[in-house]
Protein backbone atom coordinates (compact mmCIF):
# COMPACT_ATOMS: atom_id res chain seq x y z
CA UNK A 1 0.00 0.00 0.00
CA UNK A 2 3.18 2.28 0.47
CA UNK A 3 3.72 2.36 -3.53
CA UNK A 4 -0.06 2.83 -4.02
CA UNK A 5 -0.34 5.72 -1.41
CA UNK A 6 3.03 7.72 -3.00
CA UNK A 7 1.73 7.25 -6.28
CA UNK A 8 -2.04 8.52 -5.93
CA UNK A 9 -0.67 11.36 -4.27
CA UNK A 10 2.01 12.00 -7.30
CA UNK A 11 -1.86 11.51 -9.15
CA UNK A 12 -3.19 14.21 -7.55
CA UNK A 13 -0.20 16.95 -7.66
CA UNK A 14 -0.29 16.28 -11.47
CA UNK A 15 -1.44 18.54 -13.62
CA UNK A 16 -2.37 16.20 -16.21
CA UNK A 17 -4.81 14.65 -14.03
CA UNK A 18 -7.01 17.55 -13.74
CA UNK A 19 -6.45 17.84 -17.33
CA UNK A 20 -8.46 14.21 -17.67
CA UNK A 21 -10.59 15.52 -15.25
CA UNK A 22 -11.54 18.75 -16.83
CA UNK A 23 -11.98 16.82 -20.13
CA UNK A 24 -14.11 13.85 -18.83
CA UNK A 25 -16.38 16.88 -17.65
CA UNK A 26 -16.46 18.37 -20.82
CA UNK A 27 -17.33 15.28 -22.67
CA UNK A 28 -19.96 14.09 -19.69
CA UNK A 29 -21.97 17.29 -19.94
CA UNK A 30 -22.83 16.68 -23.63
CA UNK A 31 -23.32 13.13 -23.04
CA UNK A 32 -25.91 14.07 -20.34
CA UNK A 33 -27.86 16.74 -23.02
CA UNK A 34 -27.74 14.35 -25.74
CA UNK A 35 -29.42 11.78 -23.89
CA UNK A 36 -31.74 14.12 -22.15
CA UNK A 37 -32.58 14.96 -25.30
CA UNK A 38 -33.67 11.11 -26.45
CA UNK A 39 -35.57 11.40 -22.93
CA UNK A 40 -37.59 14.45 -23.88
CA UNK A 41 -37.88 12.98 -27.44
CA UNK A 42 -39.62 9.60 -25.68
CA UNK A 43 -41.53 11.32 -23.54
CA UNK A 44 -43.18 13.28 -26.41
CA UNK A 45 -43.96 10.54 -27.83
CA UNK A 46 -47.03 10.42 -26.03
CA UNK A 47 -46.56 6.62 -24.88
CA UNK A 48 -47.54 5.22 -21.33
CA UNK A 49 -45.93 6.63 -18.94
CA UNK A 50 -44.31 2.72 -17.67
CA UNK A 51 -43.14 2.26 -20.98
CA UNK A 52 -41.42 5.64 -20.80
CA UNK A 53 -40.10 4.79 -17.68
CA UNK A 54 -39.06 1.23 -18.98
CA UNK A 55 -37.80 2.52 -22.03
CA UNK A 56 -35.80 5.16 -19.76
CA UNK A 57 -34.32 2.97 -18.12
CA UNK A 58 -33.22 0.74 -20.87
CA UNK A 59 -31.42 3.70 -22.36
CA UNK A 60 -29.76 4.86 -19.08
CA UNK A 61 -28.72 1.59 -18.42
CA UNK A 62 -26.65 1.12 -21.79
CA UNK A 63 -25.01 4.61 -21.77
CA UNK A 64 -23.71 4.72 -17.98
CA UNK A 65 -22.44 0.26 -18.79
CA UNK A 66 -20.60 2.15 -21.81
CA UNK A 67 -19.45 5.28 -20.08
CA UNK A 68 -17.97 3.76 -17.28
CA UNK A 69 -16.31 1.17 -18.68
CA UNK A 70 -14.56 4.06 -21.33
CA UNK A 71 -14.21 6.83 -18.51
CA UNK A 72 -12.05 4.24 -16.44
CA UNK A 73 -9.96 3.03 -18.93
CA UNK A 74 -9.15 6.23 -20.30
CA UNK A 75 -7.72 7.53 -16.50
CA UNK A 76 -6.22 4.41 -16.70
CA UNK A 77 -4.41 5.40 -19.98
CA UNK A 78 -3.77 8.87 -19.16
CA UNK A 79 -3.60 9.88 -15.35
CA UNK A 80 -0.92 7.12 -14.47
CA UNK A 81 -0.39 5.04 -17.21
CA UNK A 82 3.31 5.34 -17.63
CA UNK A 83 4.24 5.70 -13.84
CA UNK A 84 6.09 2.63 -14.41
CA UNK A 85 8.48 3.47 -17.66
CA UNK A 86 9.38 6.82 -15.93
CA UNK A 87 10.45 4.55 -12.45
CA UNK A 88 12.47 2.52 -15.20
CA UNK A 89 13.69 5.12 -17.45
CA UNK A 90 14.88 7.04 -14.44
CA UNK A 91 16.16 3.53 -12.54
CA UNK A 92 13.94 4.19 -9.51
CA UNK A 93 12.23 0.78 -9.64
CA UNK A 94 16.16 -0.52 -9.30
CA UNK A 95 16.24 0.56 -5.56
CA UNK A 96 13.11 0.08 -5.25
CA UNK A 97 13.53 -3.69 -6.53
CA UNK A 98 16.54 -3.48 -3.77
CA UNK A 99 14.45 -3.01 -0.50
CA UNK A 100 12.46 -5.77 1.50
CA UNK A 101 9.42 -5.21 -1.00
CA UNK A 102 8.78 -8.09 -3.29
CA UNK A 103 8.11 -8.21 -7.00
CA UNK A 104 4.49 -8.46 -6.32
CA UNK A 105 3.86 -6.19 -3.65
CA UNK A 106 5.71 -3.33 -6.10
CA UNK A 107 3.20 -4.73 -9.10
CA UNK A 108 0.09 -4.76 -6.89
CA UNK A 109 0.61 -1.35 -5.33
CA UNK A 110 1.63 0.16 -9.15
CA UNK A 111 -1.59 -1.81 -10.05
CA UNK A 112 -3.87 -0.39 -7.30
CA UNK A 113 -2.37 3.37 -8.24
CA UNK A 114 -3.34 3.45 -11.48
CA UNK A 115 -7.17 1.85 -11.13
CA UNK A 116 -8.33 3.10 -8.10
CA UNK A 117 -8.65 6.74 -8.80
CA UNK A 118 -9.66 5.01 -12.62
CA UNK A 119 -12.60 3.40 -10.74
CA UNK A 120 -13.50 5.99 -7.73
CA UNK A 121 -13.46 8.69 -10.82
CA UNK A 122 -15.59 6.49 -13.63
CA UNK A 123 -18.11 5.49 -10.52
CA UNK A 124 -18.30 9.60 -9.97
CA UNK A 125 -18.98 10.53 -13.05
CA UNK A 126 -21.25 7.47 -14.35
CA UNK A 127 -23.14 8.29 -11.24
CA UNK A 128 -23.07 11.73 -11.54
CA UNK A 129 -24.34 11.32 -15.35
CA UNK A 130 -27.40 9.57 -13.86
CA UNK A 131 -28.41 11.69 -11.49
CA UNK A 132 -28.11 14.77 -13.53
CA UNK A 133 -29.69 12.69 -16.08
CA UNK A 134 -32.53 12.57 -14.01
CA UNK A 135 -32.29 15.82 -12.44
CA UNK A 136 -32.88 17.72 -15.23
CA UNK A 137 -34.66 15.71 -17.93
CA UNK A 138 -36.55 12.59 -15.84
CA UNK A 139 -37.93 13.89 -12.30
CA UNK A 140 -39.53 17.49 -14.23
CA UNK A 141 -41.44 15.05 -16.67
CA UNK A 142 -42.21 12.10 -14.50
CA UNK A 143 -41.67 13.33 -11.02
CA UNK A 144 -39.34 10.50 -9.84
CA UNK A 145 -35.86 9.58 -10.35
CA UNK A 146 -34.80 6.14 -12.77
CA UNK A 147 -32.05 3.88 -12.21
CA UNK A 148 -30.45 1.70 -14.71
CA UNK A 149 -31.42 -1.75 -14.38
CA UNK A 150 -29.97 -4.36 -11.69
CA UNK A 151 -28.02 -5.74 -14.34
CA UNK A 152 -26.30 -2.84 -15.80
CA UNK A 153 -25.81 -2.08 -12.15
CA UNK A 154 -23.44 -5.23 -11.08
CA UNK A 155 -22.24 -4.66 -13.94
CA UNK A 156 -20.57 -0.65 -13.08
CA UNK A 157 -20.12 -1.58 -10.20
CA UNK A 158 -18.21 -5.21 -10.19
CA UNK A 159 -17.46 -6.12 -13.38
CA UNK A 160 -16.37 -2.82 -14.91
CA UNK A 161 -14.12 -2.40 -12.05
CA UNK A 162 -12.93 -5.60 -12.10
CA UNK A 163 -11.98 -5.48 -15.88
CA UNK A 164 -9.94 -1.90 -15.55
CA UNK A 165 -8.41 -3.87 -12.39
CA UNK A 166 -6.80 -6.49 -14.81
CA UNK A 167 -6.60 -3.69 -17.12
CA UNK A 168 -4.12 -1.65 -15.01
CA UNK A 169 -2.49 -5.16 -13.69
CA UNK A 170 -1.67 -6.07 -17.77
CA UNK A 171 -0.31 -2.46 -18.01
CA UNK A 172 2.09 -2.80 -15.36
CA UNK A 173 3.26 -6.21 -16.55
CA UNK A 174 3.89 -5.02 -19.84
CA UNK A 175 5.82 -2.22 -18.37
CA UNK A 176 7.96 -4.48 -16.73
CA UNK A 177 8.47 -6.69 -19.34
CA UNK A 178 9.25 -4.70 -22.03
CA UNK A 179 12.04 -2.07 -22.79
CA UNK A 180 10.81 0.16 -25.42
CA UNK A 181 8.21 2.68 -24.64
CA UNK A 182 7.34 2.85 -28.22
CA UNK A 183 5.92 -0.75 -27.77
CA UNK A 184 4.14 -0.43 -24.87
CA UNK A 185 2.52 2.19 -25.86
CA UNK A 186 1.40 0.26 -29.08
CA UNK A 187 0.42 -2.76 -26.83
CA UNK A 188 -1.41 -0.31 -24.29
CA UNK A 189 -4.02 0.94 -27.05
CA UNK A 190 -4.13 -2.29 -28.20
CA UNK A 191 -5.03 -3.91 -25.23
CA UNK A 192 -8.16 -0.74 -24.99
CA UNK A 193 -8.82 -0.95 -28.60
CA UNK A 194 -9.49 -5.25 -28.00
CA UNK A 195 -11.48 -4.42 -24.58
CA UNK A 196 -13.81 -1.86 -26.62
CA UNK A 197 -14.23 -4.06 -29.85
CA UNK A 198 -14.29 -7.17 -27.35
CA UNK A 199 -17.33 -6.10 -26.32
CA UNK A 200 -18.96 -4.45 -28.83
CA UNK A 201 -20.68 -7.06 -30.77
CA UNK A 202 -22.56 -8.75 -27.86
CA UNK A 203 -23.53 -5.05 -26.80
CA UNK A 204 -24.44 -4.59 -30.28
CA UNK A 205 -26.29 -8.10 -30.41
CA UNK A 206 -27.51 -8.14 -26.32
CA UNK A 207 -27.84 -4.69 -25.48
CA UNK A 208 -25.93 -3.73 -22.22
CA UNK A 209 -28.14 -3.46 -20.43
CA UNK A 210 -28.58 -7.23 -20.04
CA UNK A 211 -27.58 -10.22 -17.75
CA UNK A 212 -26.10 -11.87 -21.11
CA UNK A 213 -23.37 -8.50 -21.26
CA UNK A 214 -22.64 -8.95 -17.36
CA UNK A 215 -21.64 -12.59 -17.48
CA UNK A 216 -19.78 -11.91 -21.12
CA UNK A 217 -17.86 -8.84 -19.32
CA UNK A 218 -16.51 -11.36 -16.57
CA UNK A 219 -15.16 -13.38 -19.23
CA UNK A 220 -13.57 -10.13 -20.51
CA UNK A 221 -12.14 -9.63 -16.91
CA UNK A 222 -10.98 -13.00 -16.47
CA UNK A 223 -9.13 -13.21 -19.96
CA UNK A 224 -7.69 -10.11 -18.68
CA UNK A 225 -6.67 -11.80 -15.73
CA UNK A 226 -5.16 -14.78 -17.50
CA UNK A 227 -3.02 -12.78 -20.05
CA UNK A 228 -1.48 -11.09 -16.24
CA UNK A 229 -0.89 -13.95 -14.73
CA UNK A 230 0.83 -15.70 -18.09
CA UNK A 231 2.63 -12.81 -18.47
CA UNK A 232 4.07 -13.32 -14.27
CA UNK A 233 6.02 -16.23 -15.31
CA UNK A 234 8.38 -13.13 -17.38
CA UNK A 235 8.56 -10.41 -15.12
CA UNK A 236 11.26 -10.71 -13.42
CA UNK A 237 13.96 -8.57 -11.41
CA UNK A 238 16.46 -9.53 -13.82
CA UNK A 239 14.46 -8.67 -16.38
CA UNK A 240 13.24 -5.56 -15.61
CA UNK A 241 16.75 -4.61 -14.23
CA UNK A 242 18.12 -5.26 -17.63
CA UNK A 243 15.58 -3.96 -19.74
CA UNK A 244 15.86 -0.67 -17.89
CA UNK A 245 17.53 2.78 -19.85
CA UNK A 246 21.30 2.84 -18.44
CA UNK B 1 29.93 -13.83 14.55
CA UNK B 2 27.87 -14.30 11.16
CA UNK B 3 30.02 -13.21 7.80
CA UNK B 4 28.27 -10.16 6.21
CA UNK B 5 28.37 -10.90 2.68
CA UNK B 6 29.67 -14.33 1.22
CA UNK B 7 30.03 -15.17 -2.15
CA UNK B 8 30.53 -18.25 -3.12
CA UNK B 9 32.04 -19.74 -6.88
CA UNK B 10 29.36 -16.63 -8.01
CA UNK B 11 28.68 -17.07 -11.93
CA UNK B 12 26.79 -15.09 -14.06
CA UNK B 13 26.41 -14.98 -17.64
CA UNK B 14 24.53 -11.83 -19.86
CA UNK B 15 22.89 -12.82 -22.99
CA UNK B 16 26.66 -14.46 -24.21
CA UNK B 17 29.20 -12.94 -22.24
CA UNK B 18 29.95 -14.61 -19.00
CA UNK B 19 30.12 -11.74 -16.70
CA UNK B 20 31.11 -13.28 -13.48
CA UNK B 21 33.43 -16.55 -13.41
CA UNK B 22 33.29 -17.97 -9.88
CA UNK B 23 33.46 -14.56 -7.92
CA UNK B 24 34.27 -15.62 -4.61
CA UNK B 25 35.02 -13.53 -1.35
CA UNK B 26 33.47 -12.73 2.03
CA UNK B 27 32.94 -9.10 3.71
CA UNK B 28 33.58 -9.39 7.80
CA UNK B 29 31.33 -7.20 9.93
CA UNK B 30 32.48 -3.62 10.71
CA UNK B 31 34.74 -3.83 6.96
CA UNK B 32 35.29 -1.10 4.95
CA UNK B 33 35.27 -3.22 1.88
CA UNK B 34 36.55 -1.40 -1.55
CA UNK B 35 35.44 -3.78 -4.25
CA UNK B 36 38.01 -2.09 -7.48
CA UNK B 37 37.80 -3.11 -11.32
CA UNK B 38 38.28 -1.63 -14.31
CA UNK B 39 35.19 -0.74 -16.22
CA UNK B 40 32.75 -3.48 -17.46
CA UNK B 41 34.77 -6.29 -15.12
CA UNK B 42 31.66 -7.06 -13.01
CA UNK B 43 31.29 -4.57 -9.99
CA UNK B 44 27.86 -3.67 -11.02
CA UNK B 45 26.77 -6.71 -11.33
CA UNK B 46 28.31 -8.42 -8.42
CA UNK B 47 26.32 -5.80 -6.66
CA UNK B 48 22.98 -6.74 -7.98
CA UNK B 49 23.63 -10.12 -7.27
CA UNK B 50 23.69 -9.62 -4.02
CA UNK B 51 21.19 -7.03 -3.38
CA UNK B 52 18.89 -9.77 -5.23
CA UNK B 53 18.43 -7.93 -8.61
CA UNK B 54 20.44 -10.56 -10.38
CA UNK B 55 20.21 -14.54 -9.46
CA UNK B 56 23.22 -16.30 -10.16
CA UNK B 57 24.05 -18.78 -12.60
CA UNK B 58 25.35 -21.05 -10.17
CA UNK B 59 26.83 -20.35 -6.61
CA UNK B 60 25.73 -19.14 -3.48
CA UNK B 61 25.32 -15.28 -2.52
CA UNK B 62 24.42 -14.78 1.55
CA UNK B 63 24.25 -11.62 3.08
CA UNK B 64 24.00 -11.53 6.75
CA UNK B 65 23.90 -15.16 6.75
CA UNK B 66 20.37 -15.53 4.60
CA UNK B 67 20.53 -16.50 1.11
CA UNK B 68 20.04 -13.14 -1.07
CA UNK B 69 16.50 -14.60 -2.50
CA UNK B 70 14.64 -14.30 0.67
CA UNK B 71 12.92 -10.73 0.02
CA UNK B 72 13.28 -10.23 3.87
CA UNK B 73 17.08 -10.28 3.66
CA UNK B 74 17.34 -6.72 2.28
CA UNK B 75 15.66 -5.23 5.35
CA UNK B 76 19.02 -4.56 6.95
CA UNK B 77 20.36 -3.47 4.11
CA UNK B 78 21.40 0.23 2.75
CA UNK B 79 22.63 1.45 -0.65
CA UNK B 80 23.23 3.37 -3.05
CA UNK B 81 23.35 2.38 -6.31
CA UNK B 82 24.65 3.79 -9.61
CA UNK B 83 21.37 5.75 -10.21
CA UNK B 84 20.68 7.37 -6.83
CA UNK B 85 17.51 6.36 -7.42
CA UNK B 86 15.74 9.33 -5.87
CA UNK B 87 12.48 11.18 -7.05
CA UNK B 88 13.06 14.45 -8.67
CA UNK B 89 8.88 15.97 -8.14
CA UNK B 90 9.55 14.74 -4.69
CA UNK B 91 11.00 17.02 -2.08
CA UNK B 92 14.27 15.07 0.05
CA UNK B 93 12.18 14.97 3.36
CA UNK B 94 9.51 12.95 1.06
CA UNK B 95 11.99 10.74 -0.49
CA UNK B 96 13.25 9.63 2.91
CA UNK B 97 9.76 9.62 4.24
CA UNK B 98 8.57 6.80 1.42
CA UNK B 99 11.35 4.94 1.93
CA UNK B 100 10.64 5.00 5.59
CA UNK B 101 7.03 3.75 5.15
CA UNK B 102 8.69 1.06 2.77
CA UNK B 103 11.34 -0.30 5.63
CA UNK B 104 7.98 -0.14 8.06
CA UNK B 105 9.39 2.57 10.54
CA UNK B 106 6.47 3.90 12.62
CA UNK B 107 5.58 7.31 12.61
CA UNK B 108 7.57 8.98 15.60
CA UNK B 109 10.61 7.06 14.92
CA UNK B 110 10.10 7.88 11.34
CA UNK B 111 10.35 11.53 12.02
CA UNK B 112 13.32 11.39 14.57
CA UNK B 113 15.19 9.27 11.83
CA UNK B 114 14.32 11.65 8.78
CA UNK B 115 15.34 14.91 10.86
CA UNK B 116 18.77 13.42 12.09
CA UNK B 117 19.48 12.27 8.46
CA UNK B 118 19.06 15.63 7.41
CA UNK B 119 20.87 16.87 10.43
CA UNK B 120 23.89 14.94 9.27
CA UNK B 121 24.10 15.21 5.71
CA UNK B 122 23.62 19.06 6.40
CA UNK B 123 20.60 19.40 4.09
CA UNK B 124 18.08 20.46 6.46
CA UNK B 125 17.80 23.82 5.16
CA UNK B 126 17.07 22.20 1.51
CA UNK B 127 14.92 19.59 3.11
CA UNK B 128 11.51 20.65 1.56
CA UNK B 129 12.81 21.59 -1.80
CA UNK B 130 12.43 19.64 -4.99
CA UNK B 131 15.38 16.66 -5.40
CA UNK B 132 15.46 18.18 -9.31
CA UNK B 133 17.04 21.25 -7.67
CA UNK B 134 19.65 19.50 -6.04
CA UNK B 135 23.67 19.56 -6.70
CA UNK B 136 25.03 15.91 -7.44
CA UNK B 137 26.77 16.05 -4.15
CA UNK B 138 23.82 16.86 -2.61
CA UNK B 139 21.92 13.85 -4.37
CA UNK B 140 24.61 11.71 -3.34
CA UNK B 141 24.46 12.64 0.19
CA UNK B 142 20.58 12.13 0.37
CA UNK B 143 21.02 8.88 -1.22
CA UNK B 144 23.34 8.20 1.34
CA UNK B 145 21.00 9.35 4.09
CA UNK B 146 18.39 7.44 2.24
CA UNK B 147 20.22 4.42 2.57
CA UNK B 148 20.93 4.51 6.11
CA UNK B 149 17.48 5.96 7.22
CA UNK B 150 16.09 2.46 8.55
CA UNK B 151 20.12 2.19 10.44
CA UNK B 152 20.97 -1.12 8.14
CA UNK B 153 23.59 -3.30 9.49
CA UNK B 154 25.28 -3.41 6.07
CA UNK B 155 25.80 -0.15 3.26
CA UNK B 156 26.17 -1.21 -0.30
CA UNK B 157 27.32 1.76 -2.14
CA UNK B 158 28.24 1.81 -6.16
CA UNK B 159 30.63 4.79 -6.45
CA UNK B 160 29.27 7.23 -4.20
CA UNK B 161 31.61 9.76 -5.16
CA UNK B 162 31.36 9.87 -8.79
CA UNK B 163 30.81 12.76 -10.41
CA UNK B 164 30.68 14.35 -7.09
CA UNK B 165 32.93 17.75 -6.43
CA UNK B 166 36.10 17.07 -4.14
CA UNK B 167 34.65 18.93 -1.12
CA UNK B 168 31.29 16.76 -1.71
CA UNK B 169 33.65 13.26 -1.99
CA UNK B 170 35.49 14.41 1.23
CA UNK B 171 32.35 15.30 3.44
CA UNK B 172 30.69 11.49 1.59
CA UNK B 173 34.36 9.88 2.83
CA UNK B 174 33.77 11.65 5.98
CA UNK B 175 30.38 10.01 6.72
CA UNK B 176 30.97 6.67 5.62
CA UNK B 177 34.67 6.93 7.39
CA UNK B 178 31.84 8.02 10.51
CA UNK B 179 29.48 5.04 9.43
CA UNK B 180 32.37 2.41 9.95
CA UNK B 181 33.27 3.99 13.70
CA UNK B 182 29.14 2.89 14.28
CA UNK B 183 30.14 -0.62 13.86
CA UNK B 184 28.80 -0.54 10.06
CA UNK B 185 29.79 -2.67 7.35
CA UNK B 186 30.15 -0.83 4.35
CA UNK B 187 31.10 -2.71 1.07
CA UNK B 188 32.20 0.20 -1.50
CA UNK B 189 32.55 -0.16 -5.39
CA UNK B 190 34.77 2.33 -6.46
CA UNK B 191 36.94 3.61 -9.49
CA UNK B 192 38.56 6.41 -7.15
CA UNK B 193 41.86 4.35 -5.93
CA UNK B 194 42.99 7.05 -3.51
CA UNK B 195 39.45 7.15 -1.93
CA UNK B 196 39.52 3.38 -1.76
CA UNK B 197 43.13 3.30 -0.15
CA UNK B 198 42.47 6.22 2.55
CA UNK B 199 38.95 4.29 3.97
CA UNK B 200 38.93 0.37 3.57
CA UNK B 201 40.59 -1.91 5.23
CA UNK B 202 40.27 -5.47 2.84
CA UNK B 203 39.67 -5.22 -0.88
CA UNK B 204 38.46 -7.65 -3.94
CA UNK B 205 39.91 -6.47 -7.33
CA UNK B 206 38.22 -8.23 -10.33
CA UNK B 207 38.56 -8.12 -13.66
CA UNK B 208 36.72 -9.70 -16.73
CA UNK B 209 34.53 -11.34 -14.09
CA UNK B 210 37.12 -12.64 -12.14
CA UNK B 211 38.20 -12.07 -8.72
CA UNK B 212 42.12 -11.34 -9.16
CA UNK B 213 42.87 -10.49 -5.27
CA UNK B 214 41.37 -10.39 -2.03
CA UNK B 215 42.31 -9.68 0.90
CA UNK B 216 43.45 -6.89 4.20
CA UNK B 217 44.80 -3.89 2.17
CA UNK B 218 48.09 -3.60 4.07
CA UNK B 219 48.72 -7.07 4.13
CA UNK B 220 48.28 -7.21 0.05
CA UNK B 221 50.52 -3.86 -0.04
CA UNK B 222 53.08 -5.62 2.17
CA UNK B 223 53.07 -8.76 0.23
CA UNK B 224 52.77 -7.76 -3.82
CA UNK B 225 56.10 -7.49 -5.04
CA UNK B 226 58.91 -5.62 -4.37
CA UNK B 227 58.95 -3.28 -1.20
CA UNK B 228 61.79 -1.17 -1.11
CA UNK B 229 63.65 -0.07 2.14
CA UNK B 230 66.17 3.00 2.43
CA UNK B 231 68.48 2.85 5.38
CA UNK B 232 70.09 5.90 6.66
CA UNK B 233 73.21 5.60 8.66
CA UNK B 234 75.56 7.39 10.43
CA UNK B 235 78.81 7.46 7.57
CA UNK B 236 79.90 10.09 7.39
CA UNK B 237 83.60 10.07 5.45
CA UNK B 238 85.23 7.63 3.13
CA UNK B 239 86.74 6.46 5.22
CA UNK B 240 83.85 5.16 7.72
CA UNK B 241 82.32 4.02 3.92
CA UNK B 242 85.29 1.42 4.12
CA UNK B 243 83.47 -0.76 6.90
CA UNK B 244 80.26 -1.11 3.82
CA UNK B 245 83.25 -3.54 1.64
CA UNK B 246 81.80 -6.52 1.05
CA UNK B 247 78.43 -5.52 2.94
CA UNK B 248 76.20 -4.90 -0.27
CA UNK B 249 77.16 -7.74 -2.28
CA UNK B 250 76.18 -9.72 1.06
CA UNK B 251 72.97 -8.13 0.98
CA UNK B 252 72.39 -8.72 -2.42
CA UNK B 253 73.09 -12.50 -2.00
CA UNK B 254 70.11 -12.68 0.53
CA UNK B 255 67.29 -14.76 -1.27
CA UNK B 256 64.50 -11.73 -0.70
CA UNK B 257 66.56 -9.09 -1.57
CA UNK B 258 66.46 -8.10 -5.59
CA UNK B 259 68.92 -4.97 -5.62
CA UNK B 260 70.94 -3.13 -3.37
CA UNK B 261 73.14 0.03 -3.61
CA UNK B 262 74.93 2.80 -1.63
CA UNK B 263 74.09 5.97 -2.45
CA UNK B 264 73.94 9.17 -0.27
CA UNK B 265 74.75 8.30 2.96
CA UNK B 266 71.91 5.85 2.55
CA UNK B 267 71.46 1.80 1.88
CA UNK B 268 68.73 1.67 -0.98
CA UNK B 269 67.48 -2.05 -1.05
CA UNK B 270 64.18 -3.45 -3.23
CA UNK B 271 63.01 -6.72 -1.44
CA UNK B 272 60.43 -8.80 -2.78
CA UNK B 273 57.34 -10.01 -1.19
CA UNK B 274 58.61 -12.12 1.88
CA UNK B 275 61.51 -9.81 3.41
CA UNK B 276 62.52 -9.18 6.55
CA UNK B 277 64.12 -6.24 7.12
CA UNK B 278 65.00 -6.59 10.90
CA UNK B 279 67.38 -8.91 9.84
CA UNK B 280 69.00 -6.26 6.91
CA UNK B 281 68.97 -3.94 9.65
CA UNK B 282 70.95 -6.85 12.18
CA UNK B 283 73.61 -7.25 9.64
CA UNK B 284 74.40 -3.37 8.82
CA UNK B 285 74.27 -2.83 13.05
CA UNK B 286 77.17 -5.98 13.39
CA UNK B 287 79.35 -4.07 10.63
CA UNK B 288 79.24 -1.63 13.52
CA UNK B 289 77.45 1.49 11.40
CA UNK B 290 74.73 3.30 12.78
CA UNK B 291 71.58 2.78 11.65
CA UNK B 292 70.00 6.56 12.00
CA UNK B 293 66.30 5.34 10.36
CA UNK B 294 64.75 2.58 8.39
CA UNK B 295 62.16 3.84 5.80
CA UNK B 296 59.86 1.15 4.52
CA UNK B 297 58.18 2.07 1.13
CA UNK B 298 55.48 -0.12 0.28
CA UNK B 299 53.62 -1.06 -2.98
CA UNK B 300 50.61 1.35 -3.65
CA UNK B 301 47.06 0.32 -4.43
CA UNK B 302 47.63 1.89 -7.60
CA UNK B 303 50.87 -0.46 -8.36
CA UNK B 304 48.57 -3.08 -7.30
CA UNK B 305 46.04 -1.98 -9.44
CA UNK B 306 47.75 -1.66 -12.74
CA UNK B 307 49.81 -4.65 -12.26
CA UNK B 308 46.44 -7.04 -11.68
CA UNK B 309 44.83 -5.05 -14.77
CA UNK B 310 48.18 -4.78 -16.50
CA UNK B 311 47.09 -1.29 -17.39
CA UNK B 312 44.14 -2.46 -19.18
CA UNK B 313 42.06 0.57 -18.11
Amino acid sequence: MVIAKKDLRETLRAKAFYGSVGIVIFVMVAIVAGLGRNISALIEQGTSPAEVASAIQTLMGTTAFTLSLIIMLLFCMYTNAYTLIMEKVKRSIESLLCTPLSLREIWLGKTLAISLPSIVLGLLFTFGGIAGINQFFVVPELGHFIMPGAAPLVAILLVVPFIVFFFASLMIALQLIIANIRWISAALIGLVVAVMFGLSPPILKFGSASWSIVFISLGVAAALALVTIFLSRLVTKERIVLSSKG
Amino acid sequence: MTVTIDLDRVSKSLGSREVLKEVTFSVEPGDIFGYLGPNGAGKTTTIRVILGLLPPDSGEAYILGRHVEHDDTREKVGFVLEADGLYDNMTAYDNLDYYCQIYGLPPPLKNKRIDGMLELMELRDRARDKVSSYSKGMRQKLALARAMVHEPELLILDEPTAAVDPTGQIEVRQIILNLSQRGKTIFLSSHNLDEVQRICNRIALIDQGEIKLCGELDKLRRDMGKREVVIGTTIQTAREAESLNGLVAELEALPYVTSCRWEAQKLHLHLDGQGDVSQIVAMVSRRSIGVEEVIKGEISLEEIYSKVTKGRE
